[in-house]
């Protein structure tokens, strides 16, 4: 090691060579990658630096098409089998207005919204190749709208009845259709399970598919998606992150966790804002999700288990939060196949938020990560076995331990 | 905000030039650079920009205060102890008092005296573990006479310099502050090797790192029943790699980053899988805080100094201590007691055996390093339940293996790099100083857009010590 202070004898220039270097490389890489400045961007808070971002790297972008600059870029991600975002995001392309969107039918690319949930079949929807691409989760923020249409609502909408709702013992017949019942999944057939969701499914989906497995025999598949969410579908879609996943990972039954980073205003293509919490954005979120269940259901989930948001500890998120589950509780309601799962009696204080909680066994448990957002470890292991009881009751594993199908991780799960 | 992000490229390309132009005149520029670390830590939380400041004040007051106590042993002594205990208490509020709390609530409960304490889960400010133990040094330094107080600009831009204020390598005062006596030589920047080691610590990451831990340890450590014995030994293998990989990355752009401002850091990672012995490794690993371990902790305790028992009561209450800055968590704990119990045992065996080299030294090798990767498997591990799975999965564990030859690769290729000689890239350095800046912007444009690319399908983790 070099003493301190000291150059160790290796070759010095001077400042401006490294700053012609610097700016030099920075500028040739921007350009040559300005998608993923772009990109990026899309994934920031709305404000000024999301603007400025924005502003560079599609001039950029502009310039590198112009020139054929981003040619390098392109080959690299072409062989490396990169994820590519669409350009037009089919949330956004599908969106309509609220008033005209409910059920989800807004365009000839939804699928149609009383479709019958297929019979369990390895055969996938078609669905395109594209993916999304999960990056780093933004910091939540409002949107900076140019045409808000609303001032934030007090979540106090009353949600209508939900096709099905998860209770603490449930007994209840999964759908109130008539539909095929649903197969035992046999050793050799496990049970093909997805957890997917934004970074609230960290910890939650390799513990559940681990506890599924060993209560029967279940395939498991986490993918994880951080930083994203429906608020954002120009960052990532997770409509294409739907059909993506029914065309990789046919999946059976499907847990979803998702709404940690959509505490923002909603922009439409037409330049509308909705305010977050208003009846508007409320709406609009019911409509996207209503879209991804039945991209699922008609890829061939049988089952889809959203579950709701717990509450985070600051209370303007909360009051958001509490609409999105109002949204997810609409949007499930409409989509037979799909139920929506309350966790506040497993790891809230009587549904506000709570960093201790007490467990079936009157033991004081923390639940939360520091940031009061994620649940930890314990948190999401009694959210597991919660929605493990679901599981169980309507796919019946009998308790055979999987000898097939290792599970897999994809996305960013740390 | 961390070192690999456009946000991070943004403010640094705005940092260098300003704190070069202001470099000449230090009234200008010691405010400035503490104001871009400020910002820089801020851009979390800036609530915890106080607590940074406070804890700058708090450990300048008593080195002054240990200073002007003069030759009053007993009296700088207790000065040095109520900062100490500042100190600690500092970490111990933000970093321990949940499992402080928990880990008493559960054993009254089991004894059945349930004692009623209060239930508060405390956010851990970012890189707070950093930043307390290098405002340690600096008061015990000053206690030793090892070094005079500082300027309160000085010791405030020492401890929040924002290559060094995340994730280290934990700088002395007494290295970093004397290079703020005066302006930096701007003609004599270590450029090639700065470039060499940010290039080299983004590539570490996004290409070893992020792929094995998302593609390998992370499905593998979650659910471990679901796993081959292959996957398992993969994954075992595969988070050796990835924890060197992603520390030392870090420890490389911060030593980087700080080049190209100026200033030399000591160096955090030499080689340390190719250790023939534990004692070896922590000469290699996370070397500022095993220097500061066994300054700071180790010899206060008495070293080697107080007899044989002593020695290795000392030793295994440095690792335990150790393992415990790492979190607040029995499983760091039990990963120090393993370290400390490999250290005590190679300090016998050679006071028993002599210092004669090992008579089959690839032997040695492999059994330090598979020690070590036991020790990885207890670090990272969410539980001991999850240990034993793992274990238990690795002595019985059959299935198809998901583990594919692309990771399989990088867990090779990254444990070759320990195995490396240096020439090649002293070479590598040569030739791009010889490179105009033009060139040298392609060469430097070519990793930003290939590691960019890579990540492209996952983004970038965060670094594993962000969160210590």
């Amino acid at each position: 090691m070099a003493t301190p202070g000291q150059p160790d004898g290796s070759p010095t220039t001077s400042i401006q060579r490294v700053l012609v270097t610097m700016v030099t490389g920075m500028l040739l890489a921007v350009v040559v990658d300005a998608g993923a400045v772009v990109h990026a961007s899309a994934g920031m808070p709305d404000g000024p630096v999301r603007t400025v971002t924005h502003s560079i790297g599609t001039t950029a972008l502009q310039f590198a098409e112009a020139t054929h600059l981003n040619w390098p870029s392109r080959q690299l991600t072409a062989i490396l089998g990169r994820p590519t975002q669409p350009s037009t995001p089919p949330l956004l392309a599908a969106a309509n207005s609220p008033a005209t969107a409910s059920g989800g039918t807004s365009s000839a690319d939804d699928p149609p919204p009383e479709a019958t949930p297929p019979a369990a079949t390895d055969t996938p929807a078609s669905a395109p190749a594209a993916t999304a691409t999960p990056l780093p989760r933004p910091s939540a923020a409002p949107a900076a709208g140019t045409q808000a249409t609303q001032e934030p609502a007090t979540p106090t909408a009353a949600p209508p009845p939900p096709t099905r709702t998860a209770t603490s013992a449930p007994t209840a017949a999964p759908t109130a259709t008539a539909e095929a019942p649903l197969r035992r999944p046999m050793p050799n057939q496990p049970l093909r399970l997805l957890v997917t969701g934004d970074s609230l499914t960290g910890y939650l989906g390799p513990q559940l598919i681990d506890a599924a497995a060993s209560d029967g025999p279940v395939h498991g598949v986490v993918d994880t998606h951080d930083g994203t969410g429906l608020v954002r579908p120009d960052f990532v879609d997770w409509s294409v992150v739907a059909k993506q996943q029914v065309a990789t990972d046919k999946p059976e039954a499907v847990v979803v966790m998702l709404g940690g980073n959509d505490d923002q205003n909603i922009a439409m293509p037409d330049g509308k804002v909705f305010m977050m919490g208003s009846p508007e954005w409320t709406q609009e979120y019911a409509r996207r999700a209503e879209r991804c269940l039945r991209i699922w259901i008609q890829g061939g989930a049988r089952r889809v288990y959203w579950l709701s948001v717990p509450p985070p500890r600051d209370h303007t998120t909360a009051r958001v939060d509490a609409q999105i589950n109002v949204a997810i509780q609409q949007a499930a309601g409409k989509v037979p196949g799909a139920e929506y799962l309350d966790l506040n009696d497993s790891v809230t204080a009587h549904g506000q938020y709570a960093d201790f909680v007490t467990d079936g066994r009157g033991a004081t448990v923390l639940v939360r990560e520091p940031d009061g957002i994620h649940l930890n470890i314990a948190g999401s292991n009694m959210v597991a076995q919660k929605v493990l009881h679901v599981i169980e009751r309507d796919w019946h594993l009998d308790g055979d331990v999987a000898t097939t199908g290792p599970s897999a991780t994809k996305g960013s799960s740390r | 905000m961390i070192f690999p992000t456009l946000q991070f490229a943004a403010f640094f390309v705005v940092v260098l030039p300003l704190s070069w132009a202001l470099m000449p005149r230090p009234r200008l520029w010691k405010p400035f650079i503490l104001l871009a670390s400020y910002v820089f830590y801020g851009s979390a939380d800036p609530h915890y920009v106080l607590l940074l400041a406070g804890c700058t004040a708090w450990n300048q007051l008593f080195a002054h205060l240990i200073d002007r106590a003069g030759h009053e042993g007993p009296a700088r002594s207790r000065l040095l102890a109520v900062a100490i205990v500042g100190d600690l208490g500092l970490l111990g509020w933000f970093k321990y008092y949940g499992f402080f709390v928990t880990t008493v609530a559960a054993f009254t409960s089991r004894l059945g005296l349930p004692i009623p304490l209060p239930l508060l889960q405390v956010a851990l400010p970012v890189g707070i573990s950093f930043f307390t133990f290098q405002a340690m040094s600096y008061v015990i330094d000053v206690r030793r006479g090892a070094c005079a107080p500082a300027r309160p600009l000085d010791f405030a831009v020492y401890l929040a310099f924002f290559p060094h204020l995340i994730a280290g390598p934990i700088v002395r005062a007494r290295e970093l502050i004397p290079q703020f006596a005066g302006p930096r030589d701007p003609r004599r920047i270590e450029a090639a090797r700065a470039f060499g080691l940010i290039c080299g610590g983004l590539l570490k990451k996004v290409l070893f790192a992020d792929l094995i831990a998302t593609r390998l340890v992370d499905p593998v450590f979650g659910a471990p029943t679901l796993h081959s014995r292959l996957d398992v030994l993969a994954a075992i293998y595969g988070y050796a790699v990835q924890i060197y990989c992603d520390f030392s990355a870090y420890s490389d752009m911060a030593i980087g980053l700080a080049l190209l401002l100026g200033f030399q850091f000591p160096a955090n990672f030499n080689r340390p899988y190719a250790a023939v012995t534990l004692q070896e490794f922590w000469h290699r690993w996370h070397m500022s805080l095993s220097r500061w371990l066994r300054d700071y902790l180790y010899i206060g305790l008495g070293g080697n100094r107080k007899g044989r028992a002593r020695t290795y009561l000392n030793l295994m209450l440095t690792m335990l201590l150790g393992g415990l800055w790492h979190g607040a968590a029995w499983h760091f704990v039990l990963w120090g007691g393993l370290h400390g119990s490999g250290l005590a045992v190679e300090r016998w065996w050679s006071e028993r055996r002599g210092q004669a080299a090992p008579r089959v030294p690839w032997l040695r090798w492999l059994l330090t390093f598979h020690l070590i990767c036991l020790g990885w498997v207890i670090f990272r591990a969410d539980s001991l339940g999850t240990v034993g799975e793992l274990f238990q999965r690795l002595a019985t564990g059959t299935g198809p293996a998901t583990v594919t030859a692309p990771v399989l690769l990088a867990v090779a290729a990254g444990l070759a790099l320990q195995f490396l000689p240096s020439f090649p890239l002293s070479r590598a350095q040569a030739i791009f100083a010889r490179l105009g800046p033009l060139p040298q912007g392609v060469a430097f444009a070519t990793v930003l857009v290939v590691t960019g690319v890579l990540a492209s399908g996952q983004g970038v983790a965060p670094f594993i010590y962000y969160r210590f």
